[in-house]
């Protein structure tokens, strides 16, 4: 028998994960791909990792050329499809061929809307849709400092946080009054614009677009309302039409898009049609899940097993917008008198969920903020699941599944996709946790690549593991802040932001077991204090026993004295007081530090603000998780080889960041030439001089580890040199993780991230990290001065009691 | 505790000397206690941890129980039972607060004849 010709218009999710079906039924047909784009088929939902620099085109791609090679495939790149002829049965393309096709599949996807606005063929006007689209705006994000993206859907904001994650300040123009208006009722769209203010996106809402302003290049946006708005960047995002051009040329039958029946076939025997081109039942889908149904049903058709019928599919988003949980299924607005509405709102944790009923069933959702419940009520929407036993208990959390006990999941066909994304079934998940041995859900990830798209199939993900590994299965490590306070750091620090909570014993009570522990107490106490600026109020037991007494507790329960030094330069009176302290105090040791200091150790507790008072200098800070010091080299105030002036810059390094507490101690080092011999690469924080300039390294670290300290960034000026380092420094005190040290900091967050985040991001985020930091500056004080004014007479005393304290009191009862 | 036993009672300190949920030393001749003011109520164990000896008066006090400064060993305050670190136990000793005053007894079961004059006997039937 001849092989037949199958060609398939179209390189995209759609036809490609069609294809991968019709391969798995081993046809005899010669397979040809035609390719608008110059790319192999890629993941078209991830094109906003790419645009927000978190993924490569590399990263995205779900067949390489191995695949379609493997396959027998012919790829015509470059090769965009613009006649077809039904009776001769020919497709002809843009670059002048003409191939003859025995089976045509049509799997062209949709193209951008674009409404009729003026000016829109200005310079610095985009669509955003595929990946040549998203380098051009990638491009631009380099020259560009103010976007305007028209749509508050799906694509609008993830357009909206791809430019903003490069820098550029973005607002976010929605037609209707609330934002992703096909998933949402109105309490959602409040809760995503809530949130997506949050991370310093300017959302309008009920806005006209009417105008693109500017001569050649676009300088801004004119609403209807008369508004206007400047931007030198404009991507348009307002939403997809099926792309129905062939099929309209093949003399297909096109309603809004190309109709098929439930076989997936058109008008035309010899034409299929797959993905968002296709209208089925009157329905037209935008998603990835239905591509997938309706791939599978024409694969059997088109190779003879006509058989399976597709029936539509119930429509359903669960997604993550801009880092928000979302999802949203059936009908959820609820608008008929018959219906019912059950919600919960949080609004300091950004949480919404809503449930329709319908009768017995549940009929509709929407939940923002935790959608880890969205494959339960989905399953209940789908399969009418009578809810009337469990109402009360609906919205509650089902209990996480534990190891050995079994899960709906597995009860789904092997063929089931359980990642969209990357379209990864049951049956590949569960191969490779038995062939590999897999444990945890990030190993299944590396493995599997399932859920390393959105992530939120992880749940499902999780439970098929917990199901195959059984007792082998373990936890992934939750980056909680404890299990006192059972909630990651970020969160904590907007409850205490959004709730005004002002002292430790306030989290404890509300998000915690109301007692803490050693861990914790210390924590929060260094996260009140960040959070507010210093403004918080200070619980002294929360503290550990250093920050009480403001000195280092040694292992006989005595204590060390470091004082202050800038730069670690002193002076002849400086160590006149010291020694006279010494002498007084009877100080057992007197050491000079690694840090450039004088430590006087074995000084008793009550003996602590006399000694302070003698000393008449500041407190090193040297017990604390705190700014410990700068270190410097004489630089070239002396040193011959010197370049840059190290012992005033290390200085004015200290004098501006000393008094401020950090995830973990802060150690300095501020070097004039390369020889680098006050070791400022081995530092948390290092300013190197070179000829010219300064280098600012960062996450150094010469203790547990040895770790040579990463370049954020080189500078020209001192001034540029202490900006950046003060930068880094803030970023680090919001976004370490408690007792973590910068050198575990920088590796987990990422250079790139923080040179994004810090140095290299808009100014407004720069002014923000500046003026928090000199707000908390503004209130760090000296703890020293405590020795004249005590928070309590009994600070640093302890009883002695008199001969005569007996007391002659009865025995209790 | 049967009713001719007495026990030898100090008075400390006025009952604000502790700050609230934290500890202070006590000595006297050779007893040293650590003592916690648990907010409104106080307890006392000795000030020794049982790993390497630390000042428990400076730990961090959580609920009923406290962190010991130097290793973080956790030691419970109502028996001295070590709960986590390590084992062993740390010796407890009563605590009274009478009249807003801090009253702790280093050694029990020794019988002050002397006591049955009872200064403010009464008031201890309040306790």
């Amino acid at each position: 028998m001849e092989q037949k010709h199958l060609v398939v218009v179209g390189n995209g999710m759609a036809g490609m994960a069609c294809l991968d079906e019709i391969l798995k039924r081993k046809p005899r047909f010669k397979i040809t791909v035609l390719s608008e784009e110059p790319y192999y088929n890629y993941n078209r939902i991830l094109l906003s990792c790419v645009l927000a620099g978190e993924k490569s085109v590399e990263e995205i791609y779900i067949n390489t050329r191995e695949w379609y090679e493997k396959n027998n495939i012919h790829l015509r790149l470059c090769s965009r499809a613009i006649e077809v002829d039904a009776g001769r049965k020919m497709v002809y393309t843009e670059t002048g061929d003409a191939i003859a096709y025995d089976l045509l599949l049509l799997a062209t996807g949709s193209n951008p809307f674009i409404p009729p606005i003026e000016g829109v063929q200005k310079d610095g006007v985009f669509t955003y849709r595929n990946m040549a689209d998203t380098e051009q705006i990638i491009k631009r994000c380099e020259v560009s400092k103010k976007a305007v993206v028209i749509g508050g859907g799906l694509l609008g904001l993830e357009a909206a946080r791809g430019i903003s994650n490069r820098g550029v300040k973005v607002t976010v123009v929605h037609l209707m009054d609330r934002l992703m208006e096909v998933q949402l009722d109105e309490v959602g769209g409040q809760f995503l614009k809530r949130e997506i203010e949050k991370l310093g996106i300017e959302v309008l809402l009920n806005k006209n677009t009417s105008q693109f302003m500017g001569h050649e290049k676009v300088e801004g946006v004119l609403f209807k309302d008369g508004q206007i708005v400047e931007a030198d960047m404009v991507v348009v995002a307002c939403g997809i039409r099926p792309n129905i051009e062939l099929g309209k040329k093949a003399g297909l039958k096109i309603n809004r898009g190309i109709v098929v029946n439930d076989f997936m076939e058109t008008s035309n025997p010899a034409i299929f049609a797959v993905g968002e081109c296709v209208e089925h039942r009157e329905k037209v889908y935008g998603l990835v899940a239905p591509l997938y149904d309706q791939g599978k049903v024409l694969a059997a058709t088109i190779t003879g097993d006509k058989g399976p019928l597709y029936e539509g599919s119930v429509l359903a988003t669960k997604l993550k917008v801009m880092g928000i949980d979302l999802f949203s299924a059936g009908d959820f607005k609820a608008t008929e008198a018959d219906k019912e509405v059950i919600s919960y709102q949080d609004h300091s944790f950004g949480i919404y969920k809503k449930l329709v009923i319908h009768r017995e069933n549940v009929v509709g959702a929407i939940l923002i903020g935790d959608a880890s419940d969205a494959n339960r009520f989905l399953e209940m929407i789908r399969k009418k699941e009578r809810i009337t036993e469990n109402r009360q208990m609906l919205l509650f959390a089902k209990p996480p599944a534990v190891a050995g006990s079994p899960s709906d999941v597995m009860s789904r066909p092997d063929t089931d996709t359980i990642c969209g994304c990357i379209g990864v079934s049951k049956g590949q998940i569960v191969q490779a946790i038995r062939e590999n041995g897999l444990k945890t859900v990030s190993e299944v990830k590396a493995c599997t690549k399932a859920s390393s798209g959105c992530g939120t199939c992880s749940c499902l993900v999780q439970d098929i593991l917990i199901a195959v590994a059984g007792a082998a299965f373990q936890e992934e490590k939750k980056e909680t802040l404890c299990a006192c306070v059972p909630f990651p750091k970020e969160q904590i620090r907007s409850m205490i932001q959004t709730q005004k909570l002002k002292s430790v014993q306030d989290v404890l009570d509300i998000y915690g077991d109301g007692t803490g522990c050693s861990f914790c107490k210390p924590a929060l106490s260094f996260v009140l204090d960040e959070v507010l600026c210093g403004e918080h109020k200070e619980t002294r037991s929360a503290r550990f026993i250093n920050d009480r007494v403001h000195a280092n507790i040694q292992r006989d329960g005595t204590f060390s004295v470091i004082p202050r030094m800038h730069g670690g330069v002193t002076s002849a009176e400086q160590l006149r007081k010291i020694a006279d302290a010494a002498e007084k105090y009877k100080v057992p040791m007197v050491k000079v530090t690694g840090s450039q200091r004088i430590d006087l150790l074995g000084v008793k507790k009550e003996d602590l603000p006399k000694m302070w008072a003698d000393l008449g200098m500041k407190s090193g800070h040297a017990y604390a998780k705190a700014v410990r010091m700068v270190k410097s080299c004489v630089g070239t105030d002396f040193c011959r080889y010197g370049t840059q002036n190290s012992i005033e810059t290390g200085i004015k390094l200290e004098t501006l960041l000393e008094g401020l507490y950090t995830p973990a101690k802060v150690k300095m080092g501020v070097v004039g030439c390369p020889r680098n011999c006050a070791e400022a690469t081995v530092k948390d924080i290092g300013l190197v001089g070179i000829e010219g300039g300064w280098q600012v390294v960062i996450g150094g670290a010469a203790g547990k580890i040895v770790r040579a300290a990463d370049i954020l960034t080189t500078v020209k000026t001192t001034e540029e040199a202490l900006e950046a380092a003060l930068l880094f420094f803030q970023y680090y005190r919001e976004n370490g993780e408690y007792l973590e040290r910068t050198y575990d900091f920088v590796v987990r967050a990422g250079l790139e991230k923080i040179r994004r985040e810090t140095i290299l991001a808009p100014d407004e985020t720069k002014k923000g990290l500046l003026g928090r930091l000199a707000k908390a500056k503004a209130k760090a004080v000296n703890p020293w001065e405590e020795a004249a004014k005590p928070v309590h007479p009994m600070q640093f005393k302890d009883f002695v009691l008199p001969k005569d304290a007996e007391a002659l009191i009865g025995s209790p009862s | 505790m049967n009713g001719t036993n007495q026990t030898k009672w100090f008075r400390v300190a006025p009952a604000g000397a502790i700050p609230e949920k934290e500890g202070r030393r006590v000595e006297y001749g050779p007893y040293v206690a650590a003592v916690f003011n648990l907010g409104g109520e106080y307890l006392a164990v000795e000030n020794q941890c049982p790993h390497k000896g630390g000042p428990l008066a400076d730990g961090i006090v959580a609920g009923k129980n406290v962190f010991c400064p130097l290793h973080n060993w956790k030691i419970s305050l109502e028996n001295g039972c070590a709960l986590s670190g390590g084992t062993g136990q740390v010796k407890t000793f009563p605590v009274k607060v009478i009249r807003d005053e801090i009253y702790l007894a280093f050694e029990e079961g020794k019988i002050q004849k002397e006591s049955e004059k009872g200064v403010i006997l009464s008031e201890a039937k309040d306790l």
